[in-house]
């Protein structure tokens, strides 16, 4: 695993260039502890923090195709890298190492741009073509590596050479770059707040964009032209086999997904959380792999959160050496800080720091690469939210004792579901039985919790506005099924937005560890959407997978209901009364939150304090959860204070390789008897 | 403290908004955001304790929860309806 960054910057004086890139990199060297290195040519610099899994030795970055015409960073894995290289092998392309990153770039001189659909992987990564100028950047189709970037204006090759373009794995490498200042934006706060991620193109800074999932971006003459080569296509044409048969396929097409992502030269481990989605992983590990197979997770000392019983039944059953370690509110209190530091966007709950805390273990375990479930839920409805979705949309159909009944198995973890209340969430789903926020109608419900945290800022703009317009704006979405709409909304946003970042990626990379997600392959989310609804009414979550593993997985695995991983919120942080709880209790400190409304924030910390744990309804506790992530990022990134661990110095920090191209060339092109590239 | 001005209160301090020029008693609290699922069910449990009402199912499924005017209607409707007895 790796993290990249660089930037277009013309303006930037030569003798600076190599100590920013060094700085940036440092900034983001635990995605890659093992190695370091950047090319620099006139007026650009980009460069890798690596951790090397696949060909230890020669995978160094940055690394050049053989006509040194492209250059590339890469941050990621390409898990068909072998069924790649033999079909580039077959067009005449020659291979110097065994790393994928060789693969990617080869394919990209072979095909260019066209070469992105066929990927099957977790990347980021920009090439640098010295023949034409042009910077390209690309990143995954489900958003499971990361990719920000500043665009400046023109990058200053058009007239005035005073523009910028920034790009990095993190946002907190641009801290290193000279006079990049960070600065919250209250109109992207507001739609996060209520979304409960970023936009695929957002974040919670004014002048920081993501490249969004499945799209490239070309910086050609000072300027940047986003592209997208991968739609997430849900409306696929339905399965037509039978059920045997669709079970099959789906248990095929894990195991393939699961035997690519254990290409790895170093052991890979899988987090097993006790759930559905985490054993099945375990059990096709343990299938595939040649040794016994090491099983990590989290147990809380609060039983409402515990499922360390689960995971000892799956760990046992499938025979994997299990470690866990317990995470008490403690720990939580005492590593929300750095853990929100490498999340870099507010989060609505706080079960990310277990997780960062679990990663921190299994690299201490020696570990470096880890499965995980994440991703089954979208794409085989695992959700509550989607059987929501289903019996708010047929509302209209069903009888007064059909709807007591499915309501009351839609939310059994949470109490104001219970019997004694179903009569009255009866009278309130009445209220949500149509359509009010165009093309939202699937996560109506949710977002009334999203639109209460929204009124944490000053400016009370619409902050589903700009999710309205990206539905609007795309293509077949107005006419998927309201499950698919709602299916299309989780892969878009609380997905890569929280899941795969906030609570996946950028957890396990705070301890240099990778994760890898085998539901989240092309062809199982393909398999899936064939699939669901196909043999099921939705009311059983998964019911394909589970009988696509009955027999092979212990039986409460596939019988108890889908138990969500949650850790505890405000409470914690009421109980343990950590210092930072100044930032919301001081009326000073939260007037320095820009955009935050101080009187709103007050009275709901206000609340909170005063309130029972027990009396905290969950929009609460997300609305708090937000305000104190989004305080302590103010104070790390806005403020420049209370940076945890790593010194901004880059003195202990080793590149190993430097290429240096700059004046070396010129005015005469580089693309010395080079092939042509097709595609480009 | 009359009825109304209750009522008035318990929304408040339930989703911490104040009635004011944006927000008035006829403003319809689930279409503004206001109302979620948990907030909801604390609410009614909170008028039925405080007037001593035990709401029907039927009740519950009239769209009547939908504003503080509503709310206040209906429990005026009801206690008219057992002092009436």
């Amino acid at each position: 695993m790796c993290g990249i960054a660089g930037f277009v910057a013309p303006s930037l004086h030569d003798g600076e260039t190599p100590e920013v890139m060094t700085s940036m990199l440092s900034l983001i060297r635990h995605r890659g502890p093992d190695e370091a290195g950047y090319y620099l040519d006139d007026g650009i610099a980009m460069g890798t923090a690596r951790l090397s899994i696949v060909d230890l030795a020669l995978g160094a970055q940055p690394m050049a195709d053989p006509t040194d015409r492209y250059w590339i960073c890469f941050n990621g894995e390409l898990y068909n890298h072998i069924e790649l290289r033999e079909e580039l092998r077959g067009l005449g392309r020659r291979f110097r190492t065994r790393s994928d990153t060789e693969v990617f770039l080869q394919a990209w001189a072979q095909w260019g741009p066209a070469c992105l659909p066929r990927f099957n992987g977790a990347f980021a990564a920009a090439i640098r073509d010295v023949r034409s100028g042009d910077l390209f950047l690309a990143r995954d189709r489900y958003g499971k590596r990361p990719l920000f970037y500043v665009d400046r204006e023109g990058c200053g090759a058009q007239g005035a050479g005073n523009g910028e373009f920034l790009f990095a794995s993190e946002m907190k490498a641009f801290r290193a770059f000279p006079g990049f200042r960070f600065e919250l934006d209250p109109h992207e706060l507001a739609s996060t707040f209520a979304v409960w991620t970023p936009l695929p193109d957002r974040t919670p800074f004014k002048h920081i964009h993501q490249l969004p999932m499945g799209c490239y971006l070309t910086v050609r003459d000072g300027r940047a032209v986003p592209g997208n080569y991968a739609e997430l296509e849900l409306d696929v044409p339905p399965f037509t086999g039978s059920e045997r048969e669709a079970a099959a396929l789906v248990r095929d097409a894990l195991r393939e997904s699961v035997e690519m992502r254990l290409r790895s030269d170093v052991e890979v481990g899988v987090y097993l959380s006790g759930g559905l989605d985490s054993s099945i992983v375990t059990k096709l590990t343990t299938d595939l792999s040649p040794h016994e197979v090491r099983t990590f997770s989290v147990e809380f000392d609060d039983a409402v959160f515990d499922e360390s019983s689960s995971q000892q039944v799956v760990a046992s059953h499938l025979g994997t050496r299990h470690s866990s370690i317990a995470v008490s509110g403690a720990d939580i209190a005492a590593n929300f800080r750095p853990a929100v530091y490498h999340a870099e966007v507010p989060a609505f709950r706080s079960a990310f720091v277990p997780m960062f805390l679990l990663s921190r273990h299994a690299r201490d375990a020696g570990i470096k690469v880890i499965l995980s479930g994440e991703g089954a839920d979208e794409a085989f409805l695992g959700y509550s939210l989607f059987r929501e979705t289903l019996l708010r949309a047929s509302w209209s159909e069903l009888s007064d004792d059909e709807r007591m009944a499915r309501l009351g198995s839609l939310h059994p973890e949470l109490s104001h579901f219970g019997p004694a209340n179903r009569a009255r969430m009866k009278g309130l789903f009445e209220q949500f039985a149509v359509e009010r926020l165009p093309g939202l109608f699937s996560h109506e419900l949710r977002y009334q919790n999203g639109r209460f945290a929204a009124r944490l800022l000053k400016r009370h703009d619409e902050p589903f506005a700009d999710l309205m317009a990206l539905t609007d704006a795309t293509p077949g979405y107005a006419a998927l099924s309201p499950v698919r709409k709602a299916q299309w909304l989780e892969f878009k946003t609380l997905l890569p937005g929280y899941l795969l970042s906030t609570q996946g990626e950028r957890m396990s990379l705070a301890h240099g560890v990778e994760n890898r997600c085998p539901f989240l392959d092309p062809a199982v989310v393909r398999a899936a959407a064939s699939i669901n609804l196909r043999f099921d009414d939705g009311l059983d979550e998964k019911a394909i997978l589970k009988k696509a593993f009955r027999g092979e997985l212990p039986e409460s695995s596939l019988t108890r209901r889908k138990q969500p991983y949650r850790a505890p919120g405000a409470a914690v942080f009421k109980q343990q009364q950590p210092d930072y709880l100044e930032l919301l209790l001081s009326a000073t400190e939260l007037e320095k939150i820009g955009g935050i409304d101080p009187v709103f924030a007050r009275k709901l910390v206000k609340k909170i304090m005063a309130t029972p744990t027990d009396e905290i309804s969950t929009k609460e506790d997300q609305a708090f959860v937000y305000l104190l992530s989004t305080a302590v990022l103010n104070q790390q990134f806005v403020l420049g204070q209370e940076i945890p661990g790593e010194s901004t110095e880059p003195a202990d920090f080793k590149v190993n390789t430097i290429i240096d191209q700059r004046n070396s060339r010129g005015s005469t092109p580089a693309g010395r008897g080079i092939p042509s590239a097709g595609g480009i | 403290m009359d009825r109304k001005q209750y009522i008035q209160r318990l929304i408040e301090d339930q989703f911490l908004v104040e009635f004011d020029g944006e927000l008035t008693p006829e403003t319809d609290l689930f279409k503004t955001g206001v109302m979620d699922s948990f907030g909801y069910i604390q609410l009614l449990t909170a008028v039925e304790r405080e007037f001593s009402l035990q709401l029907t199912d039927e009740e519950f499924l009239r769209n009547i929860f939908s504003s503080l005017e509503a709310i206040d209607a209906f429990v005026a409707n009801k206690l008219a309806e057992r002092d009436g007895h």
